[in-house]
């Protein structure tokens, strides 16, 4: 348990990273957009799908490096995966899409960490 | 002091230098290095435009289990029936990142396509680390035209799916692959409600890598059969609602059409070729020549590690061009990502040339990606910035009209540049019928001056309008009152009717200021809205007659 969680916050640390450089390398090419906007632009997408997907693919024994780039970019895809298919399900039951920003991130990373403790 | 190995980070240096002239090539290119525009921003397509709309409408229904009646005809009852997680995926970026709906879709997009591109190189780089780095000059030419028109024409959810696929291929690469059947399963299930083809690429790709390890194993292992059957039973339930839709919604019938032949905006072969005047014919045929040495090397190549990669690059090859015309490959989507797909038989014939010249070394193999990567984003860079299909005007009386009309209200559109792009017009939510293009040839050829117009509803009539009619019974309401969708129509009695006073056609701009000229004449009609190139005219009287048929010139 220990080391899972030793890999999840060099996955984190990591991610940090990326989404702090991605900012900036983000900022600084689209000169003609609000340094402020640029900055959530990059924010929220590591917030919707990088971070919950950090989470979940850490649930899989997969043979990748931690703290890896690799590692990031397929937690992104996951991410994204399971974002995209629990929105659409919970509009169609009648939770209304435009909370599913603000919901769906926490609930999914909450979600993998009762699974981690269900494991343990 | 701990010593700096400057080896480690070559790597992460390269991305970040593939990020920077990705961006710049593309999304910062075709965004005009801005995001938040006040209009929709370089939509060159109807399902560009159809594609701000779904994300609108999905902002303000919460979901995309019914159409908005504005997309029906009038009719409430529509079920929607696309796959729709582009839409959610979208949307849900949209309101973490502070977008209006019009503001999302090509940099989300963007975004991952630049994940597809690097989730590409992880997975070649399973193989071997020098193919990897050698892979991503070719990769930005999904940059160039023409396989960025899906940026911009709106095949977004194809780019997305694409992510997904990859992502399963990159899974194959693992040894405990079947333990991760369920990580599977979610990517698949994700990919099917997005775009289904895509789905259908990566069942068949699995395949094949399956059957080719049975062959090489010359056994079927167990643990392989309980794999495919846990993960397409979990795909199956996760997909049931969608999947239940597109089988009873949309006719699958004819599946063999005959090898696809390109449109004139589809990406071809011959779009691997560098303009001319750069570097003479040599350079012009370097990236093609490459990428075709780097196939034929490759079937000499299939061994463990390699299988994923080439196997998957043959996979698109052989169905971007779909020698049998199977109609569910969606050959020219494919195409468009071909610059990704086929990206590592590039990177394996330069390999294959530095280890002929004996420079092995990973950092030559990086120095020689950076190169190219520097020559693409400044040799071949092409500004492609524009206003689009539907300029601030335009954009401005449409979002006029959103807030400012009642939500039943019936709009008639007469004569715009963009507007036989039909999808334009569901962006402000009324229920709209745009005068046909043969009508207004035939009023002006005619010197015709008339109330009655052929019309036809605006809205997307893939499956004409369909809606549940007992259990697994489908009406169409396309097919069952064929007169509301498409007939002759009074445009007298619209509750409003929307123009442009400019066009690149100035004679039909004349004939809209003609006809409202009339319908103003008697106060029937009154000017509710008005900018430098829209209007919107409000019906006062409802007069039957508000238009006497006359000459236009009168």
């Amino acid at each position: 348990m220990n080391k899972k969680i030793e890999t999840i916050i060099a996955d984190l640390k990591t991610a940090g990273i990326s989404c702090v450089v991605t900012m900036l390398i983000f900022a600084a090419i689209f000169s003609n957009e609000p340094v402020v906007s640029s900055i959530r632009i990059i924010v929220g997408f590591f917030w919707i799908f990088v971070f919950p997907g950090i989470f979940l693919v850490n649930l899989f024994p997969l043979d990748v490096s931690k703290g890896s780039i690799e590692k990031i970019i397929l937690a992104a895809i996951a991410g994204s995966a399971v974002v995209g298919v629990v929105s659409y399900y919970l509009g169609l039951i009648g939770f209304h899409a435009k909370y599913h920003s603000l919901v769906l991130p926490p609930v999914v990373i909450a979600a993998c960490l009762a699974i981690f403790l269900k494991k343990k | 002091m701990k010593e700096i190995n400057w080896r480690e980070y070559i790597e992460p240096a390269l991305l970040a230098l593939f990020v920077i002239v990705f961006f710049v090539m593309g999304p910062a290119n075709v965004l005009d290095k801005r995001v938040s525009h006040n209009h929709p921003f370089n939509i060159l397509a109807s399902d560009a435009a159809s594609e701000i709309a779904f994300v609108a409408m999905l902002r303000d229904q919460g979901s995309h289990r019914m159409m908005s009646a504005s997309m029906c005809g009038g009719f409430e009852d529509c079920y929607g029936f696309f796959p729709y997680v582009f839409r959610h995926l979208a949307l849900v970026f949209g309101m973490s990142a502070g977008l209006e709906d019009h503001q999302i879709n090509i940099l989300f997009t963007s975004f991952f396509l630049l994940i597809v591109c690097i989730m590409m190189f992880f997975l070649i780089k399973r193989w071997n680390s020098h193919i990897a780095y050698l892979s991503l000059p070719l990769m930005l030419f999904a940059l160039l035209p023409r396989f960025n028109i899906g940026l911009m024409w709106g095949y977004y959810d194809v780019i997305v799916s694409a992510a997904f696929v990859i992502a399963i291929a990159y899974l194959l690469t693992q040894e405990k692959r079947e333990k991760n059947w369920m990580l599977f399963a979610i990517l698949l299930a994700a990919s099917f409600l997005t775009h289904i083809s895509e789905v259908i690429y990566a069942t068949i790709f699995v395949g094949l890598f399956y059957l080719i390890r049975w062959i090489q194993k010359k056994k079927i292992d167990r643990e392989s059969i309980r794999f495919f059957v846990k993960t397409y039973a979990l795909v199956a339930v996760l997909i049931a609602y969608y999947a239940i839709i597109f089988l009873i919604f949309w006719d699958a019938s004819d599946l063999i059409k005959g090898m696809p032949k390109p449109q004139w905006y589809d990406p071809v072969v011959q779009h691997f070729l560098i303009q001319e005047g750069i570097g003479g014919k040599i350079v012009q045929f370097l990236p093609l020549a490459l990428l075709v040495g780097g196939i034929i090397i490759s079937f000499f190549l299939l061994r463990k590690k390699s299988l994923v990669p080439i196997l998957f690059g043959f996979t698109m090859v052989v169905f971007g061009f779909n020698p049998v015309g199977i109609s569910f490959i969606r050959t020219f989507q494919i195409r468009y990502l071909w610059p990704v797909y086929l990206s590592m038989f590039f990177g394996l014939c330069l390999y294959f040339i530095l280890s002929f010249l004996k420079l092995k070394k990973k950092e030559i193999s990086a120095g020689v990606s950076a190169l190219l990567i520097v020559f693409i984003g400044i040799a071949l860079f092409m500004p492609s910035a524009s206003a689009g299909i539907i300029d601030q005007n335009q954009w401005d009386a449409m979002q006029w009209m959103r807030y400012n009309t009642p939500q039943d209200a019936q709009v008639t559109v007469l004569y715009g540049d963009s507007y036989h792009q039909d999808a334009t017009l569901w962006n402000y939510f009324r229920t709209s019928y745009r005068i046909l293009e043969k009508s207004f040839k035939e009023h002006l050829e005619n010197n015709k001056l008339s109330k009655v117009h052929l019309g036809r509803i605006v809205g997307p009539g893939d499956v004409d309008y369909a809606y549940w009619n007992g259990f697994l019974s489908l009406g169409r309401h396309r097919l069952e009152q064929e007169d509301h969708f498409v007939a002759p129509r009074n445009i007298c009695l619209s509750d409003y009717i929307f123009f442009d006073i400019v066009s690149r056609t100035p004679v039909l701009a004349q004939f809209n200021v003609a006809v409202a000229g009339k319908m103003l004449e008697d106060q029937d009609f009154a000017v509710a809205y008005q900018n430098q190139r829209s209007v919107v005219l409000k019906n006062i009287k409802y007069n039957a007659d508000c238009i006497v048929e006359g000459k236009i010139n009168e």
